[in-house]
């Protein structure tokens, strides 16, 4: 890959932002955000694929684990994926790149 | 299939600080101890079975502290989960008020196991695991009784509040009320109607209108959670009386409405409806994960509910039809800590 050319996004590797804690509590991810004095609940569907980041899968290869499991296509499971990782993004919940990582450690 | 992420709360907000002394601050002899010629004492204070002590306080201030403190004064003797030792600041103050209005602020950060806090005249440390702790008082919490109770009181309150969570529990926002030998917690922001709920049950025992400890009952594995006063009320509010914990019968979120009614909520919600009125703890992320095992712990154990309520005492008979029958209560009373 060459520097400075934007990853597709279908490519890039989310990885969930270090001071994220989470839970599992019947099948819905609870998740405390520190940095923004929030915490997030996930649907059943959304915990499925926080738990799939991992740091090292795309979002390819967690679109096709879902595709999989719920019995959906592809495409629409790589689309589905895709917009919940920005969601996740926008909410500071993944490292990098989220328009509320600037604000991270603003406490303290 | 719709993956999403709901129920984004605000919990405890605070702010950058102008002036946090680091663990430095206290090594390199920045904060003397208290050298007056007036002779230092102590005082040991216990709530919900956790022992603090506070070493080097000025004499006449040991008196103040014990009035204050009351029913959790704790014998000299009794040894104690963490030892604070109280110095002298060489500041006149650590913090400023930002505007006239600020809600008190406390400022805390980690280096490594030690959680360091400061506020306006105050600055302190504490290791949970090695239980050892300094605070430094400056010098406008030296000059006025009324700063120097709010600086001690604002230290304790920090410590207790992670002191409680080393050991499965937690300080919540509520009003705890006791009722045939059961904690009723009633919680949510400032103005849901915690002290509302409170002065419509003259019959209660009060354990606070404000700030209530929880805690997994003595006994181990297998047993309930339980709720015990404790000292913290602000300068004005009544001294309590009761330094006993007893077993919690439920949690209430309180949502003032047109009628009364109980909605149950479970898991997540209910973890995140508990921690959503919790002080100082879920800023930080060294033990964010520790906080939430801590409230889910609660929760497996007691009920959690949404209580629409009117303001009048009716919503007891919604309560009181709901545990109708129901007696899983191994020791409907008390326990001496």
């Amino acid at each position: 890959m060459t520097a400075g050319v934007p990853v597709p996004p279908a490519q890039s590797v989310p990885t969930k932002h270090p001071h994220a804690a989470s839970r599992v509590y019947e099948g819905e991810a609870f998740i405390v955000l520190p940095q923004f004095h929030e915490y997030k609940i996930l649907n059943v569907t959304g915990t499925r694929i926080w738990d799939l980041i991992d740091g090292t899968r795309t979002e390819s290869d967690i679109a096709r684990i879902i595709a999989d499991e719920y019995d959906v296509t592809p495409a629409t499971a790589l689309e589905d994926v895709t917009s919940f990782v920005q969601d996740l993004k926008v909410h500071g919940m993944l490292a990098g790149g989220g328009p509320r990582d600037g604000e991270a450690g603003k406490v303290a | 299939m719709t993956a999403r992420s709901s129920i984004a709360q605000k919990v405890n907000v605070s702010h950058p600080a102008e002036y946090v002394p680091d663990l430095s601050y206290y090594r390199s002899g920045s904060a003397p101890t208290m050298t007056s010629a007036i002779p230092t004492g102590s005082i040991t204070l216990g709530i919900g079975g956790i022992v603090v002590r506070l070493d080097g306080l000025e004499s006449p201030r040991v008196e103040t502290l014990r009035q204050r403190y009351g029913v959790f004064c704790e014998s000299a003797d009794r040894p104690a989960d963490l030892v604070v030792s109280v110095r002298r600041a060489d500041r006149p103050r650590f913090l400023e008020m930002r505007q006239r209005d600020e809600f008190y602020r406390v400022e805390t950060h980690w280096e490594a196991e030690t959680l360091l806090a400061c506020s306006y005249e105050w600055a302190g440390w504490l290791d949970t695991k090695a239980g050892s702790g300094g605070l430094a008082l400056a010098q406008a919490a030296l000059s006025d009784p009324r700063a120097f109770d709010r600086s001690i009181e604002n230290y304790l309150r920090v410590a207790f509040a992670h002191l409680v969570i080393s050991r499965g529990g937690f300080l919540l926002h509520s009003a705890g009320l006791v009722r045939d030998g059961r904690a009723w917690l009633f919680f949510g922001p400032s103005g849901s109607g915690k002290t509302t709920v409170t002065t419509l049950t003259p019959e209660a025992l009060v354990l606070s209108d404000d700030l209530t400890m929880v805690a997994p009952m003595p006994g181990g594995e297998g047993g309930g959670y339980g709720a015990c006063s404790v000292p913290f009320r602000g300068l004005f509010a009544p001294e309590p009386k009761s330094i006993e914990t007893w077993p919690i019968a439920g949690f209430f979120r309180l949502v003032q409405d047109t009628s009364d009614r109980l909605v149950e909520v479970k898991g997540a919600k209910a973890v995140g409806e508990l921690v959503g009125s919790l002080p100082f703890v879920t800023e930080r992320p060294e033990i964010a994960g520790a906080v939430i095992d801590s409230v889910a712990g609660s929760t497996i154990k007691t009920p959690v509910f949404r209580l629409h309520f009117r303001k009048d005492r009716t919503f007891w008979q919604v309560i009181d039809s709901r545990w109708a029958g129901v007696d899983g209560f191994s020791s409907p009373g008390g326990i001496k800590p």
